[in-house]
């Protein structure tokens, strides 16, 4: 029985690397860590750096693997003085999360709707913005990462200052701040 | 304790729990991302574990849930099911002491659960491990058991 048991969990794991590798919907083996830690945020102005070298290369956040400014994760306190100073806030959650309050001044994207739309698509929808502005993107705060998955797909379209608010509305919320509904 | 003893009952409880299983897989292999996510939420495994985890384990489900049903090596299923039974249980009730805000991940990758929705979550699994034990303990491979891939042949 213990063969058995073996050749059983044997044939899932092989299956399931090749089901994951053969999906479009198939994820990496391993998750980049570096995703959820805090690095230097993207609030240079890249434009000057750009100018400068010629080459978006000596932006420090540049990641030669992706091909664009890797989003960096911020935490309460900058993410608050950047909305003072008014900076773009965008709210990555559902519509209907939305609708029920969130930062004064955000934008809704949803992430899974963007996520969907072709790259020009993407592009026109923030057309009004420019390539460095800054931008905090932010969801629901706990364990969601729609904030992530957004900023990342929003840098993917060649935005270099995208910061991820982990915290969240839940955070915002409960440091006293006011919401919008 | 007789009635286990039919094998028409040892029949319906697995392909209940076989079918349960399955159902689980699939919502889980249809969404690795946010399953991903909610084996992260668990916070009981190391970084680089998760993604193989969110790959691996919903597999482990459908193929034990099929073999189940199809009633191919009943018994060896039923411990890989029970180990995993055990350990959701345990993940559960790690998480409802430690009040993480957890999404339990069972049957569906999209709704929040509440602590009440947890406690809930852990008595179902203590069900479907006491039917595992059952068709452990009462699908003796040289008795009974029905093979639906044989025709309902006796196995072995």
């Amino acid at each position: 029985m213990k063969k058995q048991i073996l050749i059983i969990l044997g044939i899932c794991v092989v299956v399931s690397l090749a089901a994951n590798f053969l999906s479009p919907k198939g994820i990496p083996l391993f998750i980049d860590e570096s995703r959820y830690q805090e690095g230097t945020p993207n609030i240079n102005n890249n434009t000057q750096q750009t100018n400068t070298t010629g080459n978006l290369v000596a932006n420090p956040n540049y990641d030669k693997k992706l091909g664009f400014v890797k989003p960096q994760n911020i935490g309460y306190e900058l993410a608050r003085q950047l909305h003072e100073r008014k900076m773009l806030f965008i709210d990555g959650r559902r519509k209907d999360e939305f609708a029920q309050g969130h930062i004064p001044g955000a934008i809704n994207i949803p992430y899974e709707e963007f996520y969907a739309m072709p790259e020009a698509d993407k592009k026109n929808l923030l057309k009004d913005y420019k390539p460095d502005d800054i931008m905090v993107v932010y969801c629901g705060g706990g364990e969601c990462e729609v904030s992530i998955d957004l900023a990342y797909e929003i840098a993917k379209v060649g935005f270099n200052s995208t910061n991820i608010y982990r915290g969240g509305y839940k955070e915002w919320v409960e440091k006293g701040n006011q919401v919008t509904k | 304790m007789k009635i286990f003893q039919n094998k028409y009952v040892l029949l319906i409880l697995r392909l209940i729990i076989g079918g349960l299983f399955i159902w689980a897989a699939v919502v889980k292999i249809s969404d690795p991302k946010a399953f991903a996510t909610i084996v992260k939420g668990y916070k009981l495994f190391p970084m680089w574990s998760i993604n193989l985890i969110a790959i691996i384990l919903p597999f482990i489900e459908l193929i034990t849930g099929i073999l189940l049903i199809i009633g191919k090596w009943v018994r060896a299923n039923s411990i890989i099911i029970s180990i995993l039974l055990i350990l959701f249980i345990i993940g559960l009730a790690q998480a409802y002491f430690r009040g993480l805000e957890i999404n339990c991940g069972c049957f569906s990758t999209s709704s929040a659960s509440t602590p009440s929705d947890i406690l809930w979550t852990i008595v179902r699994d203590i069900f479907m491990l006491i039917a595992t034990f059952i068709i452990y303990i009462f699908s003796e491979t040289k008795k009974e058991t029905i093979n639906i891939s044989d025709g309902g042949n006796k196995n072995e």
